[in-house]
């Protein structure tokens, strides 16, 4: 007998040690509905998975000790549930919406997941359907929507942190899954190089981010999250189509047949026991509107998950990409708009591929850490015809990133690490230069009570480029966010960003190259650096109406502009030349009515942004961008519009204008733009198809992102995408 | 409820093909420049020696400056603008039109240029300068802004009595 009750004690025993098993489905409370894409997440683990169309889910090898699920979608309040209570419950979890994405959880705030409500500073997000909705084909076509984003043609500049330098340098950091992606080169952000199709959603963080983020991080950061790995075995394909309005004016008009453009998507995710795979393929062939700017790109992605045990994973991702396009650098003139000024026919083609290492490892409850490390490498060359080779460069950009995340108790989290980057250039224009730099940083994050939480961050740079310079920085942070109630909150921060010149900006020499205006080497500059204030505050006034609101002010110092003078010809360098100072304010309103079923967000940013030294407005800035996006979602179809209002540009470069020169460059409007797009899904009736009608820029409104660059008139794009498991 | 739908998608279609021209618009845009007349008083050297005319807009004062100096300026940096050849039109007394289509920018010294011998790289001499008189030696500005052409640039201009010359001996 007491043999009997011995096996049956250390049976018990290890059933339960067994790891557990947990399946279920995800509806929403409002209608029952099933919500895809939803994270399931095992709290203080490395494990989690997403939830299918159907809302469905499974998770295994849970450890018997983990007790909790986090359960979180765009657009609905995030739930912590017992695991226990979900198995009782037949794992039906309802997800209540939340008129907007306060609930959301996001990484790139405190590089720790926390709900979009917690955080202190401001931050927009763009989840996959909002990409897939909008039929993206280039990340930087969705991110016009964003909130205080705007884009001068491929350059972006977040609440007028940016004006225009063609190809250099950028005041925004890009991250692809927490790791930098900008060009050693150049440092600028490769946007058509970020695989869309793969994007689980991306955070644009506003301001100053470089306690965190280190250089480059002076106007914000961008950070793309891609998809983990489907549990069961997923086909992903897109196929569409699309054309180009012919011009407006009969000036304007340089051939008589219509231009299309057409592209692929092709993906396949899945689990094997602790192996996540996801891989895509995709091809884009754009003939374009103007005369020589046709691009093809190509575009291969993989993305390896390995569980080594509940708490510790490595992540393999690798992003191939390829692109082959004319060189339209601007128009003819204002009667030839859509002609270039060059129509020697020169091509560009670039190879870039970036492949990164992730392990995580959560030690204890309160202790968990990762190591990330990425190699991107970014190959272009400029070719005038009979294969006669203008300029080339061939960049390597290294970063090696160790952070750890401790909680010390229950109010109290220790974010800090170390990071190092190598750089690594050789090309006509730039030279063969490399460049170095390290960086520790740690933050806390305190939480005085319930509704009083209060970050303090420092991160220390030392940057170096080999014939240039060797500076540190050191950038502190204090962010205080108090909750008034539950439905009002208000947030604090000041903090400071810093940007080293690129490679580009230091040693770019054309002399040799033939381009219209010579650049000369600006070996003497400075980094250039900034502080941010901002006070903003989120109000929930019920379920369907919330209200944002944020004041910010930012002192810039050493901005490093293109400098156009003339001796005996027309040169462009690099100078640290203005003292800036940019505030403004931002208010959106987010409503959601008839049951959730129409949602309507409306966006504004008021931008003042003076150079100190002149009292002049900045360069290449917008005073006002505006944005009104609403969707409504009857049953088995989504109609949605998106407008979006940027005032003109008040102040541009006149000398570049008159001495390169661009025919009647100084040609500016208001941009008024409406996207519109109806899609049906035929899915929830079992026919795993969905399709969709875009008209981009509906209006046929004739406007200019950038001096002398006529933007894309009125085109519609046919879509026809489906999901096979 | 199909013909609302039906009405709903006529006036879309409607209001956005109305608004295809809306925006930049090249059949809207006037070229920036300056025009006016140029009146010749006085006798007129012979016709071999006004071998080229031309209005010349320099965007500063000229001051002691070199003919060589400023060829090189309209030829090589292209920061002077200059008209199409007037000489062809000179006569005694005549009153001629001219239009010049210029970068927006204030042009301090606009002035009418005589080719008097055959180096053309040197043998320059201005014979009017707009705003200039004995009595008013001040030459007069011509702002230029986008889009629109500045009218009434008119310059008198007198072979054998010109105006004060920028040029260095």
């Amino acid at each position: 007998m007491k043999v009997l009750f011995f096996h049956i004690v250390v049976v018990s025993l290890l059933v339960g040690q067994q790891p557990l098993s947990v399946s279920g489905r995800i509806l929403s409370a409002d209608d029952e509905s099933p919500i895809a894409g939803a994270s399931i997440l095992v709290v203080n683990t490395t494990l989690g998975t997403s939830s299918d169309v159907e809302g469905k889910f499974f998770l295994k090898n849970i450890p018997p000790q983990r007790k909790q699920l986090q359960i979180s979608a765009v657009g609905y309040r995030t739930v912590t549930v017992n695991i226990s209570d979900i198995q009782s419950k037949g794992a039906v979890i309802h997800l209540y919406p939340s008129p907007v994405l306060t609930q959301a959880v996001v990484v790139t705030a405190n590089k720790r997941p926390q709900s979009l409500e917690e955080i202190p500073v401001s931050m927009s997000i763009m989840d996959a359907q909002a990409f897939e909705q909008r039929n993206t084909i280039a990340l930087d076509d969705a991110l016009r929507y964003v909130p205080g984003v705007h884009f001068q043609q491929w350059q972006i500049n977040i609440r007028a942190s940016s004006g225009y330098s063609r190809g250099v340098g950028s005041r925004v950091s890009l991250l692809v899954d927490g790791v930098p992606l900008l060009a050693g080169d150049t440092g600028e952000i490769a946007f058509e190089a970020i695989p869309v199709f793969q994007i689980d959603r991306v955070e644009v963080l506003k301001g100053a981010g470089s306690t965190l983020y280190g250089s480059g991080a002076l106007g914000g950061v961008v950070n793309v999250l891609t998809k983990e790995a489907e549990e069961t075995p997923t086909v992903y394909w897109r196929v569409f189509s699309g054309v180009y309005s012919k011009p407006a004016f009969d000036q304007w008009k340089w051939t008589d047949s219509y231009r299309f453009f057409d592209g692929e998507f092709a993906g396949f995710s899945s689990r094997y026991n602790s192996l996540g795979v996801a891989f895509s393929i995709n091809r884009l062939s754009d003939d374009g509107y103007r005369q020589n700017d046709w691009r093809k790109k190509y575009n291969g992605f993989l993305k390896l998950k390995y569980d080594l045990s509940p708490y510790q994973s490595l992540t393999f991702s690798s992003n191939v990409f390829s692109q082959y396009r004319a060189e339209f650098l601007w128009w003819k003139n204002f009667q030839n708009a859509l002609r270039p000024a060059d129509s020697s026919g020169i091509t560009v083609t670039s190879l870039r591929f970036n492949n990164s290492l992730v392990y995580k490892h959560f030690v204890s409850d309160e202790f968990y850490y990762d190591v990330k490390a990425v190699h991107f490498r970014s190959n272009w060359y400029r070719d005038a015809p009979q294969n006669v080779r203008l300029d080339q460069s061939i960049s390597d950009a290294l970063v090696v990133d160790a952070q750890a995340n401790w909680t010390l108790d229950d109010n109290n989290i220790l974010t800090f690490g170390v990071t190092g980057n190598y750089n690594r250039v050789r090309a006509n224009i730039f030279g063969t230069h490399d460049g170095q730099g390290t960086a520790f940083y740690v933050q806390d994050e305190y939480r005085f009570s319930p509704s009083l939480t209060a970050i303090v961050g420092v991160r220390h740079d030392i940057q170096a480029v080999r014939g240039a310079y060797t500076e540190e920085q050191t950038n502190p942070k204090l962010a205080v966010r108090y909750a008034v109630d539950e439905n009002n909150t208000v947030r604090l921060s000041v903090g400071r960003g810093f940007r080293s010149p690129s490679i580009g900006e230091l040693f770019t020499s054309t002399a040799n190259t033939g381009s219209a205006a010579i650049v000369v080497p600006s070996v003497n500059l400075e980094p250039e650096h900034s502080w941010t204030y901002e006070l903003s505050s989120t109000h929930v006034l019920s379920e369907y109406l919330q209200f944002d609101v944020a004041l910010f002010h930012n002192d810039f110092y050493d901005l490093i502009e293109p400098n156009v003078f003339s001796d005996s010809l027309v040169k462009i360098n690099f100078k640290n030349i203005t003292q800036a100072e940019i505030e403004g304010f931002e208010v959106s309103m987010l409503t959601k009515m008839f049951n959730h079923s129409l949602s309507c967000d409306v966006h504004y940013n008021y931008n003042w942004a003076v150079d100190r030294n002149t009292g002049a407005f900045l360069r290449f800035r917008p005073r006002h961008i505006a944005s009104v996006n609403a969707l409504w979602t009857p049953p088995f179809c989504t109609v949605g519009a998106d407008y979006r209002f940027i005032s003109r540009i008040e102040h541009i470069d006149e000398q570049l204008v008159d001495l390169v020169p661009i025919p009647n460059g100084r040609q500016r409007v208001d941009i008024h733009v409406v996207d519109a797009r109806i899609i049906f899904d035929v899915g929830e009736i079992g026919f795993p198809l969905r399709a969709s009608l875009n008209v981009n820029n509906a209006l046929g409104y004739n406007y200019n992102e950038l001096i002398g660059n006529v933007s894309p008139p009125r085109h519609f794009v046919l879509s026809l995408e489906g999901v096979v498991r | 409820m199909r013909k609302e739908i039906l009405l709903s998608i006529v006036v879309l279609l409607s209001i956005f093909s109305a608004c295809d021209q809306s925006g930049l618009n090249p059949n809207e845009y006037q070229e920036p420049g300056f025009s006016g007349s140029i009146t010749v008083v006085g006798s007129i050297p012979p016709r071999d020696s006004v071998r080229d005319l031309r209005v010349v807009a320099v965007p500063y004062y000229p001051v002691d400056t070199t003919v060589a100096d400023l060829i090189d300026k309209i030829l090589n940096k292209q920061v002077i603008p200059f008209s199409e050849s007037l000489s062809n039109n000179v006569a005694p007394n005549t009153t001629i039109q001219y239009q010049m289509f210029v970068k927006p920018k204030t042009y301090h010294y606009v002035a009418v240029a005589q080719l008097y011998g055959i180096n053309v790289f040197q043998d320059w001499r201005v014979v009017g300068i707009y705003g200039y008189s004995p009595s008013t030696p001040t030459p007069a500005p011509v702002v230029v802004v986008e889009g629109q052409m500045t009218k009434n640039i008119n310059i008198t201009v007198n072979f054998y009595n010109p105006p004060p010359q920028p040029f260095k001996k």
